[in-house]
């Protein structure tokens, strides 16, 4: 019983024993306890299958990919993982990346909080749609929201040769690769925002300005503080998946190594020459930073809850 | 300062909120909007802030149309349903906020700020307070710096959203009280919302009785109390019996009883007839035109009621009458009900054809 | 005379400044960077004209590579919302020791990018890794097959399901439970006639994420699935193909109709999650 116990029966304990307070009633209670108990958890033995059935399939899915990473990345030892990162496709394809998600990111979380405020703090016609626009990336496939920049950018595309004439180079250099990661990222922070300023509603923004306050300084001073949480959690999401982000750049990037390599890019050409350590070298910090990502994740949701 | 409302309408969607609202509120005055849940109270009040925008018909500040002062310039001061205090800042930061925000030209030095808030929550009772975060503050003390933060920019006028509305009996009663005194104090035009008539009808000076969007009757509280306009402030004002009747030859008839007779009455047909619990006299038997089986008798309070089975024409009808202390009635003993005091409404009709007392 | 806003009303007025600027913001952002690329996407799609639309979309390659990619997908989220299920139930249900680094790990394929998770999986399965070894005298292939994409999208789609089904698992009243069973109900009929009924908005919720991002899946799956046509081929990978061939129109016709199945997916996605809400 101690090592998995039920939690339900924990608590419909407690508030059975709180609501039968009389000394009649406790030993009718007391008489009428091991069945509802009983009744509702299941047995010992379904509990602890069911249990290791959840941790193997965890591990088996999840544990054991994860620490292959890290046990490849360090197989030949660390001369050999540090050789891998220090490598000058690596180091560009590392500053291309950050530079990338650090663009995305900014612009992600400029547009995402005002997205996030017309949605939640106005009641107007087409909302829904919107919504559904704003969320219509997560469910895109990345390769397909490559392509549409390729249709727009490349030599056969709307724009292709006009560009070319022109001398501007997008496709296949930094402007196309920005612009897949910005798209795909696009939902992570107005996602995070719209629940929670939904729920917060609007009357604290309007105490504030029957108490004399500007938009903007309603907005610095009653709004923002009170999602700065959430606003954190989304830009932690969205700065994951734009480094990490395969698919779509992989379509306008042009694969150029030095160049226009980001991270998973690399680790694609690193693992398809058969260089195995040093693909899983540089992916090992991309698993890193997901381990990273989630840690401070789960910190903030405690604090969240906390502040309920 | 003296607030007019004039001709207001408003509407979401299909849905009329405020019906053609017409309404002088008198400088200094504590003005209560009394009225059932959904009778447009929260909107008429938002829209006197300027948190909400009528379709139709204009508010006067002073006597001047307020339609282009937005609600930051209309220095009202308004107290919410649910308080909207800031949850990250402290009670102090709370209550300082709004002199805090003022443009630079109007700010005053910070050392005066803190001074005033210091005053304010002395004056709330809650001076111990001040660094306390909403969430740790129980709900009349929210209440209260809910107050104090309205309070802080001096406002033209108070307005209070069903202020006490989420506090228990005993609280409600003791801030009520202490509300009353605050007003006696500063004097600023108020306007209380509040859907509890007891509340009403101890604190202001004038009631605002409102349903469906129209309002029905304004009046001192005596007045609404003991001379309500029309069945539906009857209704709503207290307690109320309410018998189907019949006028018939200028009398009006209880089955085949005769209650009265007045030549005032016009034609023929059904009525009701509104009286309150402790206007119905207990009386003989076949004196009283009203006669039935006490079904069970309740104290509440210093109080007694009994629940009285009324031989109605075949129908039954169970009406409470209050009891004189000094009557002694037992569950099973039949009775004689006079009414003393009455209305009598037409079947449909809002106003009132008679009211008499005996 | 009414200001204009007043006849010509939009949006309901409001208190709260600044609506002009940020819808206006907003509602061109949102064009400049997901709506012209898609329109322009249909336009040129629309451009080939009926036939050869058809033409692409049935030419045997096609239909296998989008065949599997829906048929995996599919499968994969079933067996997610199994486990997902079971997952769910013990992280909520039980204590035990691990539960909350349990917990936390099932966020690790949102966190993950594609491409570590699609070659950590391909070194696994493959016949000399880890898993891998003990498959191979089984006679069970696992890379180069649809059971290697199987395994992929196993993997991206952990979480939806746990994620949908975990809140509404916590929310559910114990009470209710302990009145099934006071009322004489056996464990297995409070199971089915009470808290099934309750999660079945959540857990179609989970299946249809799940499935969804499943189908449109690159990263994770290329490594392991070899890409042989006709066989372990996906759509979106066929989509790479053809634009690494310069046929343009071809890829465009097969992401058209990805992006059509994404839409849908949303809107189905959206019921649910207002039944699910609606539910609890
Ligand atoms: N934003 C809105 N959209 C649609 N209907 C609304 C809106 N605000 C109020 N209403 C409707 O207008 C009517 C009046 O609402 P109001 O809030 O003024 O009532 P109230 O008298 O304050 O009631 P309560 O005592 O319950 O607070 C209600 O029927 C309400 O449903
Ligand atoms: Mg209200």
């Amino acid at each position: 019983m101690t090592f998995i116990e039920a939690t339900t029966n924990r608590q419909a304990g407690f508030g059975g024993a709180e609501e039968n307070s009389g000394p009649a009633r406790r030993s009718d209670f007391a008489a009428r306890a091991p069945r509802g108990a009983k009744a509702n958890t299941e047995t010992l033995p379904v509990r602890i299958l069911l249990v290791l059935i959840a941790l193997g399939f965890l591990t088996l899915f999840i544990v054991i990919p994860l620490v292959a990473v890290f046990l490849q990345a360090f197989s030949k030892g660390w001369t050999a993982y540090f050789s891998a990162l220090t490598d000058p496709d690596a180091i560009s394809a590392i500053r291309l990346t950050i530079i990338v998600a650090a663009c995305s990111v900014a612009v992600n979380l400029f547009f995402g909080l005002i997205a996030a405020w017309t949605i939640t703090k106005y009641r107007f016609p087409g909302k829904t749609l919107l919504i559904t626009l704003i969320d219509l990336p997560f469910s895109i496939s990345p390769v397909v929201s490559g392509l549409v920049f390729v249709l727009l950018f490349g030599l056969q595309g709307f724009f292709g040769h006009w560009l070319q004439d022109n001398d501007i180079k997008i496709l296949f250099a930094f402007p196309a690769i920005l612009l897949a990661t910005i798209f795909v990222t696009f939902p992570f922070v107005a996602r995070e925002l719209i629940p929670l300023m939904q729920e917060q509603g609007t009357t604290e923004e309007e105490a504030a300005l029957s108490l004399g306050a500007s938009g903007l300084t309603t907005f610095l001073k009653v709004t923002l503080p009170n999602i700065k949480w959430g606003l954190l959690y989304g830009i932690l999401l969205c700065n994951a998946r734009a480094m990490g982000e395969f698919g779509a750049v992989s379509v306008v990037s042009g694969h150029i190594r030095g160049e226009t390599n980001t991270m998973p890019l690399h680790i694609e050409i690193l693992y398809n020459e058969y260089q195995l350590t040093a693909a899983f070298a540089v992916a090992s910090l991309l698993a890193l930073l997901a381990i990273v990502t989630l840690v401070l994740k789960a910190a903030l949701e405690r604090k969240l809850e906390r502040k309920r | 300062m003296k607030i007019d409302v004039r001709n207001l309408s408003k509407r979401f969607g299909n849905f009329v909120a405020l019906k053609n609202v017409d309404l002088d509120i008198a400088s200094g005055e504590l003005l209560a909007l009394l009225g059932p849940s959904g009778s447009g109270k929260t909107t008429l009040l938002r829209i006197i802030a300027g948190l909400d925008f009528a379709d139709g018909g204009e508010v006067y500040f002073a006597g001047e149309n307020a339609a282009n002062l937005n609600v930051r310039k209309r220095h009202v001061g308004f107290v919410f349903q649910h308080y909207a205090l800031f949850r990250h800042m402290t009670v102090f930061e709370n209550v300082a906020f709004g002199l805090r925000v003022r443009p630079r030209r109007e700010r005053k030095p910070e050392h005066e700020i803190v001074k005033r808030v210091k005053r304010l929550l002395e004056f709330v009772h809650i001076e111990g307070l001040a660094e306390r975060y909403p969430d740790q503050l129980s709900g009349g003390q929210r209440q209260r710096v809910a107050l104090a933060r309205a309070l802080a920019i001096e406002p033209n006028v108070l307005l209070l959203d069903e202020p006490f509305g989420a506090l228990d009996a005993k609280v409600r009663k003791s801030l009520r009280r202490w509300l009353r005194d605050l007003h006696g104090e500063l004097n600023v035009t108020s306007v209380l919302v509040t859907h509890d008539q007891e509340e009403a009808l101890e604190v202001a000076d004038r009631i605002v009785v409102m349903g469906n969007g129209k309002i029905e009757q304004v009046g001192t509280p005596e007045e609404i109390y003991n001379e309500p306009a029309n069945s539906f402030v009857f209704d709503f004002i207290g307690e109320s019996v309410k018998l189907p009747v019949r006028i018939e030859n200028g009398g009006i008839w209880i089955g085949s009883r005769r209650l009265a007779t007045n030549d005032e009455l016009p034609g023929t047909g059904p009525a009701r007839l509104f009286v309150r619990p402790h206007d119905l006299t207990f009386g003989e038997v076949s004196e009283a035109p009203l006669q039935g089986a006490v079904r069970a008798v309740r104290r509440v309070g210093a109080l007694s009621f009994a629940d009285v089975r009324l031989d109605y024409g075949g129908d039954d009808l169970l009406v409470e009458a209050s009891l004189p202390p000094e009557t002694l009635v037992r569950p099973g003993d039949l009775v004689g009900l006079t009414p003393r005091r009455y209305r009598i409404y037409e079947d449909g009709a809002a106003e009132s054809l008679t009211s008499a007392a005996l | 005379m009414p200001p204009l806003s007043k006849t010509l009303r939009f949006r309901e007025p409001s208190v709260i400044p600044g609506f002009g600027l940020t819808f206006g913001l907003t509602v061109t952002w949102l064009s400049v960077i997901v709506l012209i690329p898609l329109a322009a996407m249909i336009l040129y799609a629309s451009r080939l004209g009926f036939d050869q639309f058809i033409a692409i979309l049935t030419a045997q390659r096609t239909l296998n590579a989008l065949k599997l990619s829906f048929g995996i997908a599919f499968a994969a989220a079933i067996f997610n919302v199994i486990f997902g299920l079971i997952v769910a139930w013990a992280l909520t249900r039980y204590e035990f020791p691990g539960r909350r680094i349990a917990d936390a790990i099932v966020d690790i394929p949102f966190a993950l990018p594609t491409a570590v998770a699609g070659i950590a999986l391909a070194t696994l399965y493959s016949p000399q890794g880890w898993i891998g070894q003990f498959l191979a005298p089984l006679g069970i292939q696992v890379t180069f097959t649809p059971l290697g994409i199987l395994v992929a999208l196993i993997f991206v789609g952990i979480p939806f399901v746990v994620r949908t089904v975990q809140p509404v698992l916590k929310d559910l009243d114990p009470e209710l439970e302990l009145a099934a069973a006071s009322l004489g109900a056996s464990r297995w009929q409070v199971i089915r006639k009470v808290i099934a009924p309750t999660l079945l908005p959540a857990i179609l919720t989970g299946f249809a994420l799940a499935f969804a991002r499943a189908v449109g899946e690159y990263g994770s799956v290329i490594f392991i699935a070899g890409n042989l046509p006709n066989i372990s081929e996906i759509a979106p990978l066929l989509i790479v193909i053809r634009l690494e061939e310069f046929r343009y129109a071809d890829a465009t016709a097969i992401a058209v109709i990805m992006l059509f199945v994404a839409f849908i997916m949303l809107l189905i996605i959206n019921r649910l999650q207002r039944w699910t809400e609606a539910r609890s």
